[in-house]
């Protein structure tokens, strides 16, 4: 097939795509790990969570809006029920925390089968968002530009929550010393429970998001999506925001235009670009030299 | 005057080592107390236990006769204690303003404290937008003085604030920490013997985690056999006993050893330069 230059943004268009979905699970799982150095394995599982409880509020509205706020609430309440119930009293214990989260993951993806059944559930796409746009008279599946804007939106309500609010403030420094940041006064035990919450809604959100665009939620979605999602997050630097926004797009472009030129090799190319990261930057693209150690 | 601080036979393990195995001390409202010890005597993780950052596993920690053993570091610092650690612990990718925020307790805390703080350090005025990161270690220091006196504090833990730094730095901030301790009680530990000396009114030595010495800073400096028996060599010749806590660091920290290799300075270098009243003699 030729390359055309149409053909070019429209791979890079899937790309960003793409990336919005791995954006809003890394994102959620890099703060949390930078704030409070827990790695959730069970973070698939908000993602999961929220396509399914978007899924049923579709289905009973008919509206996908209220179907997107369903899921991004779930993921919270899901969110605040598993770092006060569980995570909470594992701070500081690695081990303890992977076989945590890691159990945590398996019983909320069995849950889903109990409630919904392992079969895969047809996610319909919302009526306002069906058909294609052209861009460059290449067709572009019009659910996917939404997609799109709503990644742009919640990448600059998340920077602003960063950068304009005490929570931002608080988050940033105890990304760097979390230490300091209660010797400071901080309720930080209040703070967790607000991080870990808010990175679950993220991820639950990218669930609902995620439902239109495969056109199904599965049980095990949650588990695809999170393996590219950690890949994000070594490439993009653990803590880092901004870093999980570029990792996502990195990951999501490979994704797209290798999967288009050179499908069998798709995923080893970016298994070798986080192994290239990991050789010259250990510490990730955005991530702070100074934390790796 | 009454004691504001009082802590009572504090112990504390870090991993499987027993640090702390019965720290006595007390630090009185409006004074400097100054905890002074060899390397690794338990100064450091006296101040961590205090501030509830090393768990206390015996003994008790009061605040104005509140017990402070077993409560949260954030806790801690709510009933007025204002913590700068040996490593300053300053979020190097926050500007200095954002540093300053981070601590407020009260809205507009930072607000009402402006004056005070940007006029004791200037600099930090200065670079106010500046990330940390890029402040000097002078500056980066200011910063975390600074940011304990964002709050209304009883108590400030100042630990080992003069560590790495240039002899004229030492004596500027020295200069500063007089200022601050006229307004706020403090506890601090400091390793250059004539600044410990010029702030301090009271001393406590630790040694091998327990408390070997309690007395008045004046009867340390007068006394070269006490100096020599707890604190080593260096602090007997680097004060002579003619120098009273009033006496200016000044010429001593400029002849000092040098500022670089300051922090755990070696002991010998310091007396054998024989500076009067040694930038950097092993004073703990």
């Amino acid at each position: 097939m030729e390359i055309t230059l149409p053909l070019l943004v429209n791979l890079v268009l899937n790309g960003l795509v793409l990336g919005t979905l791995y954006f809003l699970l890394a994102s959620g799982l890099s703060l949390i790990f930078g704030v409070m150095s827990v790695l959730n394995l069970a973070h698939g599982a908000f993602f999961m969570w929220g396509a399914y409880t978007g899924l049923a509020v579709l289905l009973a509205t008919g509206n996908f809006w209220l179907a997107l706020a369903a899921g991004a609430a779930a993921g919270a309440v899901l969110g605040v029920v598993v770092e006060r119930t569980t995570v909470r009293f594992l701070y500081g214990k690695h081990l303890q925390q992977i076989l945590l989260t890691l159990g945590l993951m398996l019983v909320l993806g069995e849950l889903v089968q109990v409630i919904w059944g392992p079969q895969l559930h047809g996610f319909p796409v919302p009526a306002f968002a069906r058909g294609t746009v052209f861009i460059l008279d290449y067709p572009f599946a019009r659910y996917r530009a939404y997609v799109l804007g709503a990644g742009a939106a919640v990448l600059v309500l998340l920077f602003l929550l960063l950068h304009r609010t005490k929570l931002g403030l608080i988050v940033r420094a105890g990304v760097e010393n979390p230490d300091m940041v209660q010797a400071l006064g901080v309720n930080v035990s209040r703070v967790f429970t607000q991080v870990f919450a808010l990175g679950a809604a993220l991820a639950a959100l990218g669930g609902v998001l995620a439902g239109p665009f495969f056109r199904t939620a599965w049980p095990q979605m949650g588990n695809d999506l999170q393996l590219y999602a950690f890949i994000v997050v070594v490439i993009g630097g653990l803590g880092s925001v901004t870093g999980a926004a570029v990792g996502s797009l990195l990951v999501g472009l490979g994704e797209a235009l290798m999967g288009f030129f050179y499908p069998e090799v798709a995923m080893a190319v970016n298994f070798g670009l986080m192994a290239l990261v990991l050789l010259i930057r250990p510490w990730g693209l955005l991530g702070s030299e100074a934390d790796h150690h | 005057m009454s004691s504001l601080l009082e802590v009572q036979g504090l112990q504390a393990w870090i991993g499987r080592f027993h640090i702390l195995q019965g720290v006595d001390l007390s630090v009185r409202e409006g004074e400097t107390t100054v905890l002074l010890g060899r390397n690794g005597a338990g100064k450091t993780t006296t101040l961590r236990a205090i501030m509830g950052l090393v768990a206390v596993r015996g003994g008790s920690v009061r605040l104005g006769g509140q017990e402070l053993a077993g409560k949260r570091p954030y806790t801690i610092a709510q009933l007025g204690i204002g913590y700068v650690p040996e490593d300053r612990g300053i979020f190097r990718f926050l500007t200095v303003e954002e540093n300053l925020r981070v601590a407020e307790r009260s809205r507009g805390a930072l607000k009402r404290r402006e004056e005070l703080i940007f006029g004791l350090f200037p600099d930090l005025a200065r670079f106010r937008q500046r990330k940390a990161g890029y402040l000097s270690g002078g500056q980066q220091q200011m910063l975390a003085i600074a940011r304990a006196l964002v709050n209304d504090n009883r108590l400030l833990l100042i630990d080992e604030p003069t560590k790495g730094l240039a002899p004229i730095v030492v004596q500027h901030l020295t200069q500063t920490l007089a200022e601050i301790a006229k307004h706020v009680t403090v506890l601090l530990v400091e390793q250059n013997f004539a600044m410990a000396a010029r702030l301090g009114q009271a001393c406590v030595i630790v040694d091998d985690g327990r408390t070997v010495h309690r007395g008045s800073m004046n009867a340390l400096v007068n006394d070269p056999g006490l100096q020599q028996r707890y604190l080593g060599v260096g602090a007997q010749q680097g004060s002579p006993a003619g120098e009273g806590p009033q006496a200016s660091p000044a010429g001593g920290s400029q002849h000092g050893s040098p500022a670089g290799g300051s922090q755990h300075g070696s002991p010998a270098g310091g007396s054998q330069h024989g500076s009067p009243a040694g930038g950097r003699q092993q004073a703990s």
